[in-house]
């Protein structure tokens, strides 16, 4: 029998079904003036832009994304002089800075390519124009988020760069994983940018932080390129053009963010010293508020479902106030697994992996997340997907990540650096409160009994002190 | 950049051109009851499928599953063999009462044959598999994709005992309506039900985004289908007519007073309700609505009585719907109501601005009788070219024009806050009021952010 070995598992629409064709205009909506040129028909359209609808509350997620829309006649009589005049009208529209062309799936099964249409578009319309050519078939979005930052570095011919533009001071951030223009969002990037201020760091170019593309290109004037987890698999294009680069981790936690700055520094040639004593100063001054929020979190046993580097970064910041990791679902599966998530911790966070001592979970189905207890948690740190699969439970939730389609912010909320180890324990000690009243209730209806265990019981230890 | 002419369903010509795979998997998310649909396609088109917002209504573990076939099945041509394992893998595993199967671009450009293959499997397992050449490769209408889901959901249902294949409707029949294509939002349905049902005429089921499939199923009990007109669900009302001799009704949207009247008067009619009995039953429930209208009236006559009157921005083709209250009568189904309540109109029509389809515009707008002025505008951020602050009192359209608005201070009444029936008209008019008193765009800047 044909395909005697297809399960059910094999059919389900998991999360990591978003695909390269929606990563790619991820990335691009991460270009404040960019335009993403979706070559595709009137359904890829929604495809693309449907699933940032919600989770974007600041900038709409149709505004700057246009579809080719091609027929099945353009298919059988050529695509390409329909995409061009819509390049051309649209960026003439939008006066967008970059075009970044996204071919669908019938585009790749054609094998068409795009090296004329650039050409001839370049030409009529004076902006880089940049196809991302991916597969759909068997990658998630991160592959195209990747192959986007690739290809506009690629495009930025870094290997042929005047050494006389380079500047002493500028980094380049790679794999920054911005997906909306919100404050945690900015936050990050300013937290970013503030840490390396303190070290004589300037780093004007963040791949991708919502920023125009002429600053974006400021890439080119970069003495070097510190790559974050997202990109890591990107840097062989670094790597080719023979600049100066270091993958990094997630500045997460106070000893992920130590070792960031740590790491970059040197990549910067900032002195040892200067490291020490400005991570000496942020120490000080963030030490009150690490020790209220382990007074509040000691203890408390946590469920994170994320990628992989948001995940191991998550795990290693309430780590550092004593919670206890319980459930970790590595959700996507091109930035790697449960290994993937302790090689980070180890690496980058200064952790020992969690090996056997946490419930694994990688690329879940939809079903096997529903199946999840964590009713006996004290909060849960995910996506607005498992967040609605887990909805009938009891328990504190804290949204994070792509999709956060409840969570909106309207002041600063990183979750990098030492501002961000700070705002993110400052969600979880509030979601956390939220979470005893949640337990409370539960005690009044003579549920399950829960003595000796959980936030009721910290919170009797906390008094006996 | 390239005019096409949309070859779209009749009566929605001015709708936003749609997928009809992803619209039939809008669709048939919502509908509830033993029911599973199998996307035929790689993994990018199952992404069309939201992950979030409870979206899916499902009796299963899940409603959606797809074939996920991978680029060397595609290109070696083992799709069909891969579908019909994967409907035998859904029939093991739930035994559904209806299994769809929907196409997409890329198994549309292969060929794979889906109707045969899901036909061969349903005969060999006993079982109903309804498949659906689907794909985005031809735009259609929304209006076009619900005739066509409707019709399939429909293609299994029988006709109740004793009654003959294509009968006129007699007896309980001849009394009874569907209601078909509109949703209802809370109390809508209620006050039709009740005024119908004052008049002698039974409501059987309403078939709409939050219908049952056995709703579908069972929806031969009665001989009438309502529905908005005109030209909506033309296939569908064929397929009803031949199969199980019911006829279709078509109504204006009851939105205002008027309107309200002619949607009772039209079911009534059609069904022979003596017009005294009728016109009773009608007076009884419409006065809140006239004394709320003429509330506006009066609250606004400085306005009304100056040149050029209360003007509304009405927007049309912006929103992608698959709601016959919106998108039926060209989404022009409200402007009757503020048209009641003094408004006159400036028509702003998202679409393609060549002068082709500025005239093709025209024609549909004049064959339904409207005489307005209006313009074309091809993306939201165009819309404010075509307004100058001041020329209208309010706009009336879609959500996310909010930020387009702020650039000309123009207060929004939202499209999907007019409800329908008699008892809605004051609750509506109060929004209304409340809409227009709104100084939020006076006191902002605008922004390029959205």
């Amino acid at each position: 029998m044909a395909f005697e070995d297809l399960s059910l598992d094999d059919l389900v629409v998991r999360t990591s079904s978003h695909t390269p064709f929606f990563g790619v205009y991820l990335a691009t909506h991460g270009i404040a003036d960019a335009m993403c040129m979706c070559h595709a028909s009137v359904g890829c359209k929604v495809k693309t832009q449907s699933h940032l609808v919600y989770h974007e509350g600041i900038r709409s997620a149709h505004r700057r994304r246009i579809y080719s829309q091609f027929i099945d006649e353009d298919l059988i009589q050529g695509s390409t002089e329909q995409l061009e005049a819509e390049i051309i009208a649209w960026q003439k529209r939008q006066d967008a800075a970059v075009v970044i062309i996204d071919p669908s799936t019938p585009i790749s099964l054609q094998g068409q390519g795009f090296r004329g249409v650039i050409q001839r578009t370049e030409e009529k319309t004076g902006v880089p124009i940049i196809a991302v050519e991916t597969r759909n078939y068997e990658s998630d979005l991160y592959e195209g988020v990747g192959a986007t930052t690739t290809a506009i570095l690629k495009w930025l011919e870094l290997k042929q760069r005047d050494a006389a533009a380079i500047e002493d001071d500028q980094l380049c951030i790679v794999g920054y994983p911005f997906d909306r223009y919100e404050q945690e969002h900015f936050g990050n990037v300013a937290e970013l940018r503030r840490m390396l201020g303190h070290l004589g760091v300037k780093a004007d170019s963040v791949f991708f932080s919502g920023e125009p593309w002429s600053q974006l290109v400021r890439a080119r004037h970069a003495r070097a390129f510190a790559v974050l987890p997202h990109a890591h698999q990107e840097a062989k294009v670094l790597r080719r053009a023979k600049v100066p680069f270091e993958k990094v981790g997630l500045p997460m936690g106070v000893g992920g963010t130590t070792r960031w700055l740590k790491a970059v520094g040197a990549l910067m040639g900032v002195p040892d010293k200067r490291i020490r004593a400005y991570v000496k100063h942020e120490l000080a001054r963030i030490k009150p508020l690490a020790e209220l929020a382990r007074r509040q979190l000691e203890g408390r046993r946590f469920a994170v479902f994320a990628e992989a580097p948001r995940a191991a970064g998550v795990v290693a910041l309430l780590a550092e106030v004593g919670m206890v990791p319980m459930i970790v679902s590595v959700q996507h599966f091109r930035l790697g697994g449960a290994s993937a998530v302790d090689a980070l911790l180890e690496g980058f966070h200064g952790m020992p992996p969690l090996g056997d001592r946490v419930t694994w979970q990688e690329d879940p189905t939809p079903a096997e997340v529903a199946a999840l207890d964590v009713s006996r948690l004290d909060v849960c740190i995910g996506t607005t997907i498992e967040r609605e699969l887990l909805g009938d439970q009891p328990g504190a939730w804290l949204e994070f990540g792509y999709p956060s389609e409840q969570r909106h912010f309207l002041s600063p909320a990183p979750f990098l650096g030492f501002a961000g180890f700070a705002r993110f324990l400052e969600q979880v000690m509030h979601a956390c409160e939220r979470g005893v009243s949640n337990w409370a209730v539960l005690r009044q209806r003579g549920g399950e009994s829960r003595e000796g265990e959980g936030p009721l019981a910290d919170r009797s230890d906390k008094s006996d002190r | 950049m390239r005019y096409r002419p949309h070859r779209m369903y009749p009566g929605a010509l001015l709708a936003q051109e749609c997928c009809s795979y992803q619209a039939m998997t809008e669709l048939l998310a919502r509908i509830r009851g033993d029911l599973v649909v199998l996307v035929h396609s790689d993994r990018d088109c199952s992404n069309v499928l939201p992950k979030s917002r409870y979206w899916a209504q499902s009796e299963h573990e899940y409603k959606f599953l797809c074939t996920n076939l991978k680029e060397d099945e595609i290109v070696t041509g083992q799709g069909n063999a891969k579908l019909r394992r994967a409907l035998e893998l859904i029939v093991e595993a739930w035994d559904p009462a209806l299994t769809v199967v929907l196409s997409t671009c890329p198994t549309v450009m292969i060929g794979d044959n889906i109707k045969n293959v899901s036909r061969k499997t349903g005969r060999a397992l006993s079982k109903r598999i309804s498949a659906q050449i689907t794909h985005g490769l031809k735009p259609k209408s929304p209006a076009e994709v619900v005739d066509q889901c409707y019709t399939l959901l429909t293609r299994e249902a029988d006709l109740p005992a004793g009654v003959e294949r294509g009968a006129a409707p007699s007896g309980e029949r001849a009394r009874t309506v569907n209601l078909v294509g509109m949703d209802f939002y809370e109390g809508e349905r209620e006050e039709i039900t009740e005024v119908l049902e004052a008049m002698g005429i039974t409501v059987g089921v309403a078939l709409n985004n939050d219908a049952h499939l056995d709703d579908f199923l069972a929806m031969p009990r009665a001989g009438f289908n309502v529905h908005p007109g005109p030209n909506m669900l033309l296939d569908f009302d064929k397929s009803c007519a031949e199969r199980f001799g019911m006829r279709a009704i078509e109504v204006p949207l009851p939105f205002g007073v008027e309107a309200t009247d002619r949607f009772y008067r039209t079911i009534a009619d059609a069904l022979g309700v003596p017009e005294g009995k009728r016109d009773e039953v009608l007076a009884a429930r419409r006065q809140p609505g006239v004394d709320a209208i003429a509330a506006f009236r009066r609250a606004h006559a400085d306005k009304l009585e100056r040149p050029g009157g209360l003007k509304l921005a009405y927007n049309i083709g912006s929103v992608r719907s698959f709601d016959l209250r919106i998108i039926a009568l060209e989404e022009l189904g409200q402007r009757p109501f503020f048209a009641e309540l003094g408004f006159s109109f400036k028509l702003l029509i998202q679409g393609p601005s060549h002068d082709e389809n500025a005239e093709r515009t025209g024609e549909v707008l004049r064959e339904l009788g409207i005489d307005d002025p209006y313009v074309m505008f091809p993306a939201p951020g165009k819309l404010t070219s075509h307004l100058r602050r001041g020329e209208c009192d309010a706009f009336f359209g879609t959500d996310f024009m909010r930020n387009e608005l702020s650039k000309i201070a123009l207060p929004f009444v939202h499209n999907n806050r007019i409800c329908m029936g008699y008892d809605q008209v004051a609750l509506n008019v109060a929004y209304i009021r409340q809409a227009m008193s709104s100084d939020f765009y006076e006191r902002f800047e605008a922004t390029d952010a959205a």
